[in-house]
């Protein structure tokens, strides 16, 4: 059973009497332990995607269903509920709190969640590369490191889903790497899906699916090869094209 | 320039039905320096208008300068004139009148009641009825007596009562019903504060009446001599100044030299049991001159703290839209905004506040004056004042007040706005780093605790503002609770809560006979007290306090029927060598006496005794307490040879215990003044209760003040909250979770703003009653430590009761919007 699965979703809105296909018929699954970049040029309904996932949105039309249940719709507090026991969410500008440390930036989550654990909270951070930072307030910090403790701190609670809104955008590309290689390792360690959306084409390679979108519609949707499947796959189909030449 | 500005106007705007009004803060900062502004103009125009009142009244009626009173026995009037015939002075005497003044009942027509009366007796002068202290008419009140079937009645008679011109009204003259014909009204400077009893101080409506007739009439009722006065009235030319009793200096040297050589001419004439006193010594006339000069002295502070308030709440809002538009400031300086032109763009909103504020507070500060002079003196002292005057300067003052507090509060703030540095703001740099030790001091809490506790700490000037303009606001609230909550407990012990008496006689003791026999009748079933009451002034000092001369002393109304409330020092002892006495907390104070000190008590022009001060007493009056058989024959040696002819038991007070008042017959008894005391206490509720409306008042507004800058402080704090609240709200939190961030926060703001608006209140309270203080009036300013809690607990209340609003905010935040505002 797939993890998420959307049948036909739609979101529109009106805005100043014009009406807006934010979503227009979306329809696709994701399987656990997938990492998804979601590509698409400004506007390309991205951001509405990942809200309608993350039920911060509800569908105007279709159907969500998360783990095979309707995921909940028009009701704020049970929508809230859902994102607080299954979705972690990493924000562009980090959005951590800045009169917390980094250590009180994940246990408040854990907090919410109603498990407080100051040990796995400090093994979430270890697990980012941030272990001996645990008291450093996020003034005290770089920009990879924040949007580290931001992941630490979304998976602190242990979701079964990540959401990323250009978890690297206001990030140096060196840094990036960084950040999005511990994103994918932890991703992986703790068998959590996660979707990232991005600009950046670049960041393709952390991905196991592409999907790109534009103006609300899936446009394209393929897993990611890595370069040396690709490099075999080439070699192959060389050595393909040379066989069925020689035969004539 | 022009956009800059158009744009900042807009913020201050909400749109609701697409109708643009200003929103909600907005209008609460206008509400507030309207409201500060108006209610200084009001009073500023009030303490003004009070003052030509009384000086208008004063000279229409042609107030005496000195009054010569004779205590026990009355006086021909031929000797009185004669000694001011023979005055030689510095100043000149414009005229001297006599008058007799006489204590007695009136019936009160509505049910037949007896309430006190005085009856003054008024000589014709040159066809005038009287010429000195003369009773005030206006137009439609009728006219003076013309004969002895006629009285004038005092306005508050014809308002209270309902007495026409034109009614029939019965007197009580020595114990005789005499029928009259009221022929007009009139106020008199002795009545304007309408009390039969000046210990009682607060006015009780129809309690009380106050006639003026011919002499002739009264005297003829009385049975008096036709030449018999109690009164001499000396008018001075250009009314010259006196000594004020609140006041160190001696303002009327002059007035005192000739009080003192009146008192020796009129012991020339054989007039000694008299005291010669200057206007300091009316009652009514230095009650208000008192209550006037209170109010300017708590005017100005009344004025800072309310406008200080605003200025603050404004300061405080100013501040936390530059903050908040910092990225929009940051991006018009970078594209080349002058400094200038984004100063005055912020400096508008104060400056358009500023003056709707100060035009609203001059029109609201209009009508106000209106109502309060109008209240005043037409309900409260009973003077109809046709006029009211608005003064030009004052609410140009009060406009520039408004207006220069407004734009000053606004000028740091906008200052701030043209110093920002965009890069920071762009990378956020200029964003504050928190405290470790905020941080280390809460690590041990949950961690939403912490954050709200944290949160509170945030931005430590704006918590301080916050707690001063807090404290400011219960200036107002808690001084009031706590002076009010004093007074009160005050009044009730002092009308005698723990005496024992019932009923309480005052009697003239050369016309006893009927008394004396009444009490030997009766002997088995009540029990008596007997005093002597009489009022003296220090040697060399002419503030007036009572002599007490009494048969014993008690704490608890069992040992003696009054219970002393002893301060400091103990009860005297009978029989020592220098007699022994208790004086009054106010003797003390103002007179600088202490315990073990010899104090010397002018009890006539032509003697005093010497007592020794060995206990501190409250008293609602100045006074005195001697065993009356340690000074009665002192006393009476000074009174005379005319006394001591007489051979009278030196006593004019009675006290009754056992006794009901209605199946007694004492009633019946003439020339009685009889006072109940449970219904001295009931007409004290009753007038107590009628305060109370002044005093809701400025709770009212004060409360309201506290509230709004609550109110002002949440809405900035919530909004600075929107991102983290918005985080936490996508990372799953529930309402709830997060309403428990904005209650500790609340609280805590709650807790430090009561803390502080506490122990202002209790400052203010001491100030006020200093302000308040002085020879007539005086009473101790307790800290009731229930007050001070409650108002502590109030605030925090309130702090918690506005929580409600944070939540609402919370509930009907788009998150989606917000998403979409954390990504590029």
């Amino acid at each position: 059973m797939a993890l998420i699965t959307l049948e036909d979703v739609s979101r529109i809105y009106e805005t100043g009497g014009e009406v807006v296909r934010a979503l227009d018929g979306v329809s696709l699954e994701i399987e656990r332990g997938e990492l998804v970049m979601l590509l698409g040029p400004s506007g390309s309904g991205k951001t509405t995607l990942l809200n309608v996932i993350s039920a911060l949105d509800s569908p105007t039309s279709g159907e969500y269903r998360f783990e095979g249940e309707a995921v909940p719709s028009g009701k704020v507090e049970a929508m809230t509920s859902f994102r607080r026991e299954n979705v972690g969410y990493v924000f562009q500008f980090f959005n951590l709190l800045g009169d917390l440390t980094a250590l009180e930036n994940v246990m408040l989550v854990q907090e919410i969640a109603g498990n407080r654990d100051v040990k796995m909270a400090k093994a979430a951070l270890e697990s980012v590369g941030l272990s001996g930072l645990d008291d450093r307030f996020p003034s005290e910090m770089s920009g990879g490191q924040q949007q580290r403790v931001a992941i630490a701190r979304s998976l602190a609670k242990k979701p079964k889903l990540l959401l990323g809104d250009e978890p690297t955008g206001n990030l140096d590309s060196k840094t990036s790497a960084q950040v999005m290689t511990v994103l994918a390792e932890v991703c992986r360690d703790h068998g959590v899906t996660a979707i990232v959306v991005t600009h950046d084409a670049a960041l393709t390679k952390y991905a196991s699916r592409v999907i790109r979108i534009d103006s609300g519609r899936l446009v394209s949707d393929e897993p990611v090869v890595s370069r040396a499947a690709k490099v075999v796959g080439a070699v192959m189909d060389k050595v393909g094209d040379l066989i069925s030449g020689s035969d004539d | 320039m022009r956009l800059l500005v158009k744009r900042m106007l807009r913020t201050q705007l909400a749109r609701p039905f697409g109708v643009p009004v200003p929103n909600v803060l907005t209008s609460l900062f206008v509400l507030l320096l309207v409201f500060a502004g108006g209610l200084s103009l009001a009073m500023m125009e009030h303490t003004r208008n009070a003052g030509v009142v009384y000086d208008d009244f004063y000279e229409a009626t042609n107030l005496a300068d000195l009054t010569v009173t004779a205590e026990a026995w009355p006086y021909a009037a031929e000797n009185m004139l004669a000694a001011c015939e023979d005055l030689n002075s510095t100043l000149e005497i414009a005229g001297c009148e006599t008058r007799y003044i006489h204590d007695e009942k009136f019936v009160r027509p509505v049910d037949g009641e007896l309430i006190p009366a005085r009856y003054h007796g008024y000589e014709t002068v040159a066809g005038q009825f009287g010429s000195i202290s003369t009773v005030w008419q206006g137009p439609d009140d009728g006219r003076m007596p013309t004969s002895v079937d006629e009285v004038v009645i005092d306005r508050h008679m014809h308002d209270e009562l309902g007495i026409e011109i034109g009614d029939e009204v019965t007197l009580i003259l020595m114990g005789v019903n005499v029928t009259k014909t009221v022929v007009g009204y009139g106020n008199h400077a002795d009545h304007l504060w309408y009390v039969a009893d000046h210990a009682s101080l607060l006015p009780g409506e129809g309690e009380f009446a106050s006639v003026y007739m011919p002499i002739s009439a009264l005297l003829a009722a009385l049975g008096q001599n036709t030449d018999n006065r109690t009164l001499m009235l000396v008018d001075v030319v250009a009314t010259p100044d006196y000594d004020l009793l609140d006041t160190d200096a001696n303002e009327g040297v002059a007035l005192d030299a000739l009080a003192l050589n009146l008192s020796l001419a009129l012991a020339e004439h054989e007039v000694s049991a008299i005291h010669v006193e200057d206007r300091s010594a009316m009652w009514s006339v230095e009650l208000l001159r008192q209550d006037l000069e209170g109010n300017r002295k708590t005017l100005p502070l009344f004025t800072g703290i309310l406008v200080g308030v605003s200025a603050l709440v404004i300061a405080i809002s100013q501040d936390r839209l530059v903050r908040k538009q910092s990225r929009e400031i940051a991006v018009l300086t970078s594209l080349g905004t002058p400094p200038r032109d984004i100063l005055v763009s912020y400096l508008t909103v104060p400056v358009v506040l500023g003056t709707i504020g100060g035009l609203g507070a001059v029109g609201a500060g209009i009508l106000g004056s209106e109502a309060l002079t109008s209240w005043y003196f037409n309900d409260m002292v009973g003077v109809p004042v046709t006029t009211i005057h608005h003064h030009a300067d004052l609410m140009l003052l009060t406009w520039l007040v408004v207006f220069g507090i407004t734009v000053g509060a606004g000028l740091f703030p906008a200052w701030r706005a043209t110093r920002l540095k965009p890069l920071e703001v762009m990378r956020g740099a200029s964003a504050r780093k928190p405290g470790r030790l905020m941080q280390r001091l809460t690590a041990w809490l949950p961690t939403t605790i912490g954050l709200g506790v944290r949160s509170t700490f945030r931005r430590p000037i704006r918590l301080g503002t916050t707690v001063l303009a807090l404290g400011m606001a219960m200036v107002l609230v808690g001084g009031t609770m706590l002076m009010v909550g004093s007074m009160e407990d005050w009044f009730r012990a002092s009308l005698g809560e723990d005496d024992t008496w019932d009923v309480r006689v005052s009697y003239d003791m050369f016309d006893d006979d009927e008394l004396l026999n009444w009490t030997e009748q009766n002997s088995d079933a009540y029990e008596y007290e007997w005093s002597f009451i009489w009022p003296v002034t220090e040697v060399g000092d002419d503030r007036r306090l009572s002599l007490h001369m009494v048969e014993g002393f008690g704490e608890d109304g069992i040992d003696s029927m009054h219970a002393m409330r002893l301060l400091e020092g103990r009860l005297p002892v009978a029989g020592e060598n220098t007699t022994e006495a208790l004086i009054d907390r106010g003797v003390a104070e103002f007179l600088e006496v202490r315990i073990g000190d010899d104090f010397d008590l002018q009890v006539t022009t032509n003697g005093a005794i010497r007592v020794r001060v060995v206990g501190i007493v409250e008293e609602m009056e100045r006074s005195a307490w001697v065993h009356h058989s340690d000074v009665y024959a002192e006393v009476e040696v000074i009174f005379g040879d005319k006394l001591l002819a007489m051979d009278l038991e030196l006593n004019n007070t009675l006290h009754i215990r056992g006794v009901n008042l209605s199946d007694s017959g004492l009633n019946d008894i003439n020339g009685l003044t009889v006072t109940n005391r449970q219904a001295s206490i009931d007409a004290f509720e009753e007038g107590w209760e009628r305060q109370q409306g002044g005093f809701v008042v400025f709770l009212v507004i004060g409360w309201t003040i506290a509230v709004a800058v609550l109110i002002n402080t949440l809405m900035i704090n919530l909004t600075e909250h929107d991102t983290e609240f918005a985080t936490l709200r996508i990372l799953g939190a529930s309402s709830w979770r997060l309403s428990g961030i904005l209650l500790v926060e609340s609280i805590m703001i709650g807790f430090i703003g009561g803390i502080i608006g506490a122990l202002a209140s209790m400052a203010t309270a001491f100030a006020m009653s200093s302000a308040f203080t002085n020879w007539m009036w005086t009473f101790p300013m307790e800290q009731n430590p229930l007050i001070v809690l409650q108002i502590l607990g109030m605030i925090v209340m309130f702090s918690i009761l506005i929580t409600p609003i944070g939540l609402l905010r919370i509930w009907r935040m788009d998150l989606v919007e917000k998403a979409k505002e954390y990504t590029e």
